[in-house]
């Protein structure tokens, strides 16, 4: 059994996995069964003054059979005074010391609201702070959650305030509803932010009934966009990991999250960067119980892989991503169908000959049995019919040796710039 | 087919290069690339500049021939 233990900026959990701040951290008796069930950590439910909730909240994207593939909420933060929550959250640390307990806060973007918030959440005994800059929906309107996270300034700000008298370490929950999330995650740092969180939920509107033409969801015939979040949001939310932990500047452990349904998207999101993960939508379809196939799961996969501690995976994939013009134009893969595997479903033949590059020939054998087969040379490895293939291992990508060493675009163009700079001795 | 196009344009480079041309710049249009290749002959009476310029169309190809002009850059010992 490997060790899977983690240490996010100096909050100790038992294992990577955190219940981020939502529905299901919402009270003490929740995150308490949470805890009973296995889980690491929790973010408890965004505290801040108590708003007010419409009906309907929630509503999700069910596609080909996969349900909850995203989902949408228009919930806004904690309904209850902060006092009732003060209380729940001192039993649950009390009842439960080894577990992360951090709190999620949302206030308005004023030094007096942030420093009156920390010194009260802090003082019940909580083992690190989340600054909410992500909510995308209600809040915003009033200048906080993603209002205020789309802001680089107003994140430095606000990070500085809360470091002004924070105690416990602080976490910076960054929006996603921007085009460069380094940018707000750099101005957390200098503002003092002890890690990031990322990300919060994505505009969205989920649809419009087709009878009745309301948005989904809706409140009394009328909508507003909401939160996208669940498994479709993953490679969003990887992407935007692993662009804050390659970022020179950005030195600070992140807790991942975002689609995060199983051990895997967490190993995705630790050899990416992240330190630990956040989960929610997956215990809101499933319930808190899935936490011990992911337990189980990490196990096996770190026992497999001779690793020690969960530890040992973060950040391990951080220098294969790149810029594009770093990759090897040289580097070339080609596709080829495996006859005894292939059922002449002719969803290759046809995804390439109408979107791609027309590389794959209906044939017919001696007997005149019908047979696909990829011309190598025109191929160009664009992995399309290998993604439409309803048969596993029925089309491999084959690496295609090159008679050329490595050769990137950056490469190309310095080269070329080479010439027009210099006279080049032709003798 | 794009593979025939490419062994018809990487023999027309290859042509240049057998000739012991070096290419001498290549620029870059909506068109494709163009790439100028340079021979420099000397007698005894004087010193030839023989020119030739490639419109090169396929990817491939001009994968194939930055290729190229980065080996000749290290062979050259250009600043690269």
């Amino acid at each position: 059994m490997a060790d899977l233990s983690i240490n996010l900026a100096g909050i100790k959990s038992p294992n990577p996995f955190w219940l981020a701040s939502a529905p299901p951290t919402n009270s003490g008796y929740q995150v308490q069964r949470a805890f009973e069930a296995g889980w690491g950590g929790a973010v408890w439910k965004t505290l801040g003054e108590p708003i007010l909730n419409v009906s309907s909240r929630f509503a999700a994207i069910s596609f080909n059979g996969q349900r909850v593939a995203g989902f949408n909420n228009i919930e806004l933060i904690t309904d209850r005074p902060l006092e009732v929550n003060l209380k729940e959250i001192y039993e649950t640390k009390k009842r439960f010391p080894d577990r992360a307990l951090v709190a999620s806060l949302m206030v308005e973007p004023k030094r007096e609201k942030w420093h009156e918030i920390v010194k009260k959440v802090e003082a019940v005994g909580v083992d690190g702070l989340e600054l909410n800059f992500g909510c995308p929906h209600g809040m915003a309107e009033r200048g906080m959650g993603s209002a205020s996270g789309q802001v680089p300034a107003l994140v430095e700000q606000q990070t500085y305030w809360v470091k002004e008298v924070a105690q416990t370490p602080v976490i910076v929950k960054l929006t996603p509803n921007i085009t460069d999330i380094t940018a707000t995650a750099e101005a957390a740092v200098k503002g003092g932010a002890d890690a990031i969180s990322m990300i919060n939920t994505i505009n969205s509107l989920m649809g419009v009934d087709l009878d009745t033409w309301n948005p989904i969801p809706h409140v009394a015939g009328k909508g507003a966009h909401g939160g996208y979040c669940g498994p479709a949001v993953k490679p969003i939310a990887l992407n935007m990991v692993a662009e804050c932990a390659r970022h020179p500047r950005i030195h600070v452990p992140i807790s991942g999250m975002g689609g995060v349904s199983s051990w895997k998207e967490a190993v995705e999101f630790m050899l990416m960067g992240a330190t630990g993960v956040q989960v929610c939508t997956a215990v809101m379809h499933h319930g808190f119980r899935i936490i011990e196939d992911m337990l189980d799961g990490l196990n096996h996969y770190l026992d497999e892989k001779g690793i020690a501690s969960v530890i040992d995976l973060v950040g391990k994939s951080v220098h294969k991503y790149s810029d594009w013009g770093d990759l090897d134009l040289n580097y070339k893969v080609a596709a080829r169908i495996d006859t005894d595997k292939c059922i002449n479903c002719n969803k290759c033949y046809i995804a390439c000959e109408d979107a791609s590059h027309q590389c794959i020939d209906r044939l017919k054998d001696a007997g005149g049995k019908e047979y696909l087969k990829v011309r190598e040379a025109d191929c160009v490895g664009c992995n399309l019919c290998s993604i439409v293939c309803p048969v596993d291992g029925a089309i491999e990508m084959v690496e295609v040796p090159s008679e050329h060493p490595p050769m990137t675009w950056n490469e190309r163009q310095a080269a070329i710039g080479v010439l027009a700079s210099c006279n080049i001795d032709t003798k | 087919m794009s593979y025939q196009e490419f062994l018809v344009e990487r023999e027309q480079i290859d042509y240049f290069i057998r000739r012991g041309y070096l290419i001498k710049r290549i620029y870059e249009n909506l068109s494709g690339t163009f790439v100028e290749f340079e021979l420099k002959r000397s007698n005894s009476s004087r010193e030839q500049k023989l020119q030739k310029t490639l419109h090169i169309y396929n990817a491939d190809a001009r994968k194939y021939v930055s290729s190229l002009l980065i080996q000749q850059l290290k062979q050259t010992a250009a600043p690269f």
